[in-house]
C-alpha cells in the first residue's frame, strides 16, 4: 500500500466545471431546437436554423483543432469539447444572427469569435470579450447589407425604435411575445421569451449561472424604462429584442464578468444602463450586444476596486444601482421628451 | 454537499501492547525525562517535562514498564522522540491522583488546570489555546462534533459524556470568570444545557465550515480578528470541558480520549475510545482495509483543513480527534473561469480569486490591499471550487509573499 501526501481540503464540492459549462449548452441546444420548431410553424425556413448551427460547430472545430495543432498542445478530441466547450461559441453566433444570414457569414463570424475571441488569449477562460459577441458583431458590422432586413419585413423592433424615439409604445402584445416570436426576427435566438425565462430560473435553481448579475440586469433595465416611460414602456423594452437572451447567456458568462458579489451587482447595473442608452438615443437598433461588450471592457477595472466583500461593500454597490436606475430614467426620460434647452443638447452632441 | 458518513459505531480500544506518548511538541523539542528504561510506572504517573515557553507535564496512560524512546511522526508533521511503555492492563492509578482539596475556587481549578498540563485539546482551526493570563470575556465551548456535516456521529454513542460534559462546561465558567456559551447543533436536543442554566447558541451546521465562525461573530457584535484571544474570547472544544470535569473532581490528567476512524479506504468506521498514545496502525488494522487498495492519504484533523501524514506510523495525542484514511481523489484542476463562488462563500469576507489573481501576477501592493493575512485558512474556497483549483494554496502563499 502506498501512501500519498496531499493537501487539504480532502473532499470537495459536488458541483464541477464540467456540469455548469454542460448545462448552459445544453441550454443553448434547447433554445437552438425550440426556434426551429417555432419559425417553421410561423411558415419560415427552420431548417436553415439546424443547417446553420452544423456549419458553425463544423467550422469552430476546424479551427479549434488547426489552433490546436500549430500550437502543439492538441491532446484528445474528449479534451477539446469538455475543456475548451466546443459548442457554446458557435451556437450562440448562430444564435445572435438572423433567420436569413448567408452561410458565409457564418462562417467568418464563428472563425472571429472562436479564433480571435477566444484562442488567441489562451482559450476557454481567458478571454477578455465574450467570444461570440466579438463574431457577431464582427460580421453586424462588416456584413450590413447581408444582414439588412428583406424587403417587405419590418421587424417589430424597428417599429419599436421609431416608437421609442417619442416615449410611446409599438403596441406589441406582451403575451405574442412571451410564448412564440420575441418580437424580432433579428436573432435567432429570441424566438421564445417564455422558454428564455424557464431557462433562466432553472440554470439559477442549479447554480450554473448567477442569479444575481441576471435579476440586476434585468431589473436595472426595466427599472431604468419605467422611470422614463411607465408600465407598458417598460414591458415593451424588456420582453423584446436580446434583454432576456443576454441576462441568461451573455452578461452572466463567467469569464467575462467580474468576481465578486458587489462587482457584479455593478457590472450588470451599468450594462443595463449601457444597453437602455443605446436603445433610446443611440443610433443602434439592439443594444445589448454592444453594451455587454463594454462591459466587459471595465470588468479588469470593476476587479480593481473591491477590497472586501462584506455587507458596507454590498450596501455601496445596492445603492449605486438605485442611484442609477433613478437617476438615468430621469435624464433619459428629460432627454426624449425634449426638456434639456436644446443649446446644451447641440453642444454637447447628444442625438437627437 | 457529498455523501454523508453516519458514524452507529463505537469500540473500546483501552488495553494496547504499547503505549507512544510523545515527549516534545510543536514549540520545543527539548524535555526532562523523569524515567529509566525498565521502571516501572502506574497510569497518570509524571514521566517527564517538556519545555518550552511553561513547562508542561507528561503523564503515562498506562501503567507497565517504559521500554525506551523512539522517533516517532508528530501531529504537526515533524519526527520528535515518543516514550514508549509496555502495558501491564491493570491499569494501577498513582497514588499522586487525587481531586481537589477545600473549595472550588477560580484559583484553585486553575491551578489544577495549569499542574496537569491540560492546554485545550483541539488541533488546529478557530479553538484558542487554554490559558487564564490574558483576560478573557466570553469563551464558547463547541459541542457540536467535529467535521459536521460531512461526518455525523449518532448522538447515543456520545451520551455517557454528556454529563461529564456539562459539569466541565460550569466549572469553566467558575474559572475563566467569563460568559460561557456552548455552541449546539440546531437539530438537536439542548435541554441538558439549558437546565443547568447555560446559554446556548443554536448553529447550523449544513453551512459547510463556517457556523462557528457566524456564531461567534454574530454572539459578540464585532469582526473576528486572526486570534480570537485579541478580542478576549476563548473557544475551546467539548473535550476540553471533559478534562477539566475529569482533572478537578478525580485529579486525572488526559489519559484517554476519544477519536473518529473514517474513510473509505477502510472496512467501516468507528468511534473509538482510546488510550493517549495508541498507534493509529492497530486501530487501522482493527478496522481493516478495503482489500485491493492501492493508494491512500492518511490525514488528520477536519476535512477541510486537515493535516496530511507520511503513513499510518504516527501514536493518537490527545490533540488528535480525526484520523480518515481516504483513497485519493481523482480529478485535475481545470481552468479558473472567474465564477467567484470562493468570494462568495470566504466567511472573513476577502475575495480569494482576487488574491490568486493577484499572487499570479506578483502584485505586492494588491495582495496587501486585499487584507489577505485575514485568511483563517478554513479551507472553503478549495471546497467549493468547481475547476477543482486548490485556492487556498495560492492564498496561502499570497500570504508568505507579504510576510
Amino acid at each position: 500500500m502506498k501512501y500519498l501526501k496531499l493537501k487539504s481540503p480532502f473532499k470537495l464540492g459536488t458541483l464541477k466545471y464540467k456540469h455548469i459549462t454542460q448545462s448552459i449548452q445544453l441550454s443553448l441546444l434547447i433554445v437552438l431546437i425550440a426556434s426551429f420548431f417555432i419559425y417553421n410553424r410561423a411558415g419560415y425556413q427552420g431548417v436553415n436554423i439546424l443547417l446553420n448551427a452544423i456549419i458553425a460547430i463544423v467550422v469552430s472545430f476546424i479551427v479549434e483543432v488547426l489552433f490546436a495543432v500549430t500550437a502543439k498542445k492538441f491532446t484528445t478530441i474528449k479534451d477539446l469539447y469538455f475543456k475548451e466547450n466546443l459548442l457554446m461559441i458557435p451556437l450562440l453566433t448562430v444564435l445572435l444572427l438572423p433567420l436569413h444570414t448567408p452561410i458565409f457569414v457564418i462562417i467568418i463570424a464563428t472563425i472571429v469569435g472562436v479564433w480571435i475571441g477566444k484562442l488567441v488569449f489562451g482559450g476557454y477562460g481567458f478571454s477578455i470579450f465574450n467570444p461570440a459577441i466579438v463574431g457577431v458583431l464582427f460580421a453586424n458590422l462588416s456584413f450590413k447589407s447581408q444582414l439588412a432586413m428583406p424587403d417587405g419585413i419590418i421587424y417589430p423592433l424597428q417599429r419599436l425604435k421609431d416608437a421609442t424615439a417619442n416615449l410611446s409604445i409599438a403596441g406589441l402584445n406582451p403575451h405574442h411575445l412571451l410564448l412564440v416570436d420575441g418580437g424580432y426576427g433579428m436573432a435567432i435566438g429570441t424566438a421564445s421569451v417564455g422558454l428564455l425565462i424557464l431557462l433562466i430560473v432553472v440554470l439559477s435553481i442549479i447554480r450554473a449561472i448567477d442569479w444575481r448579475i441576471s435579476l440586476t440586469y434585468l431589473v436595472t433595465v426595466f427599472g431604468i424604462t419605467f422611470v422614463m416611460g411607465k408600465f407598458f414602456f417598460a414591458q415593451e423594452q424588456i420582453l423584446t429584442g436580446l434583454v432576456i437572451f443576454g441576462a441568461l447567456f451573455l452578461v452572466t458568462d463567467d469569464v467575462t464578468s467580474p468576481t465578486s458579489r458587489e462587482t457584479k451587482i455593478v457590472y450588470a447595473v451599468i450594462v443595463g444602463l449601457l444597453t437602455v442608452m443605446i436603445r433610446t438615443i443611440g443610433s443602434n437598433l439592439e443594444g445589448v450586444l454592444f453594451a455587454v461588450l463594454l462591459g466587459n471592457l471595465i470588468t479588469p477595472f470593476l476587479n480593481r476596486t473591491v477590497k472586501r466583500s462584506n455587507l458596507i461593500s454590498l450596501a455601496k454597490a445596492l445603492v449605486f444601482a438605485v442611484i442609477v436606475i433613478v437617476a438615468a430614467g430621469a435624464a433619459l426620460n428629460a432627454i426624449l421628451e425634449g426638456r434639456i434647452p436644446s443649446e446644451l443638447t447641440t453642444i454637447m452632441g447628444v442625438m437627437i | 454537499m457529498g455523501k454523508v458518513i453516519n458514524i452507529k459505531e463505537s469500540r473500546d480500544f483501552l488495553n494496547p501492547d504499547k503505549v507512544y506518548i510523545p515527549l516534545a511538541s510543536v514549540n520545543s523539542k527539548y524535555y526532562d525525562l523523569l524515567v529509566y528504561e525498565g521502571d516501572e510506572v502506574k497510569l497518570g504517573e509524571k514521566v517527564a517535562e517538556r519545555f518550552g515557553e511553561v513547562k508542561t507535564p507528561i503523564f503515562s496512560s498506562v501503567s507497565g514498564e517504559v521500554i525506551g524512546v523512539e522517533e516517532l511522526e508528530y501531529h504537526s508533521g515533524i519526527v520528535v522522540d515518543h516514550l514508549v511503555i509496555k502495558n501491564d492492563k491493570k491499569d494501577t492509578i498513582h497514588e499522586d491522583i487525587k481531586p481537589i482539596e477545600g473549595e472550588l475556587t477560580a484559583r484553585n481549578i486553575q491551578r489544577k488546570i495549569e499542574e496537569l498540563g491540560i492546554k485545550g485539546l483541539a488541533q488546529r482551526g478557530l479553538y484558542t489555546r487554554f490559558e487564564f493570563s490574558k483576560t478573557v470575556d466570553h469563551l464558547f465551548v463547541n459541542a457540536v462534533y467535529q467535521n459536521e456535516p460531512f461526518v455525523k456521529v449518532d448522538p447515543e454513542l456520545l451520551s455517557s459524556y454528556q454529563n461529564e460534559i456539562v459539569e466541565g462546561v460550569k466549572l469553566l465558567a467558575k474559572a475563566s470568570l467569563a460568559e460561557v456559551s456552548v455552541l449546539v447543533n440546531k437539530n438537536e436536543d439542548d435541554s441538558i444545557y439549558v437546565n443547568e442554566g447555560i446559554k446556548t447558541i443554536k448553529v447550523n451546521p449544513k453551512r459547510i465550515g463556517v457556523w462557528h465562525i457566524c456564531a461567534i461573530s454574530k454572539a459578540v457584535g464585532k469582526e473576528l480578528s486572526h486570534d480570537l484571544l485579541d478580542d478576549r474570547i476563548m473557544f475551546v472544544s467539548s473535550d476540553t470541558a471533559r478534562a477539566v470535569y475529569n482533572a478537578v473532581t478525580k485529579g486525572m490528567p488526559v489519559v484517554e480520549t476519544d477519536v473518529l476512524v473514517v474513510g473509505d479506504a477502510l472496512n467501516s468506521n468507528s468511534h473509538y475510545n482510546i488510550k493517549i498514545g495508541t498507534h493509529v496502525e492497530e486501530l487501522v488494522q482493527d478496522l481493516g482495509v478495503i482489500e485491493d487498495t492501492e493508494e491512500v492519504s492518511v490525514y488528520i484533523g477536519s476535512i477541510l483543513s486537515g493535516r496530511t501524514m507520511q503513513s499510518t506510523n504516527f501514536a493518537c495525542t490527545e490533540f488528535i480527534n480525526f484520523i480518515g484514511v481516504d483513497t485519493p481523489m481523482k480529478g485535475e484542476p481545470q481552468v479558473c473561469t472567474k465564477c467567484g463562488r470562493c468570494n462568495d462563500i470566504c466567511p472573513v469576507d476577502i475575495l480569494p480569486q482576487n488574491v490568486m489573481d493577484a499572487e499570479l501576477r506578483m502584485l505586492d501592493n494588491r495582495i496587501f490591499e486585499l487584507d489577505v493575512n485575514k485568511c483563517i485558512e478554513c479551507g472553503l474556497c478549495s471546497y467549493v471550487c468547481p475547476s477543482e483549483i486548490n485556492v487556498l494554496e495560492w492564498v496561502r502563499r499570497a500570504k508568505r509573499r507579504i510576510k
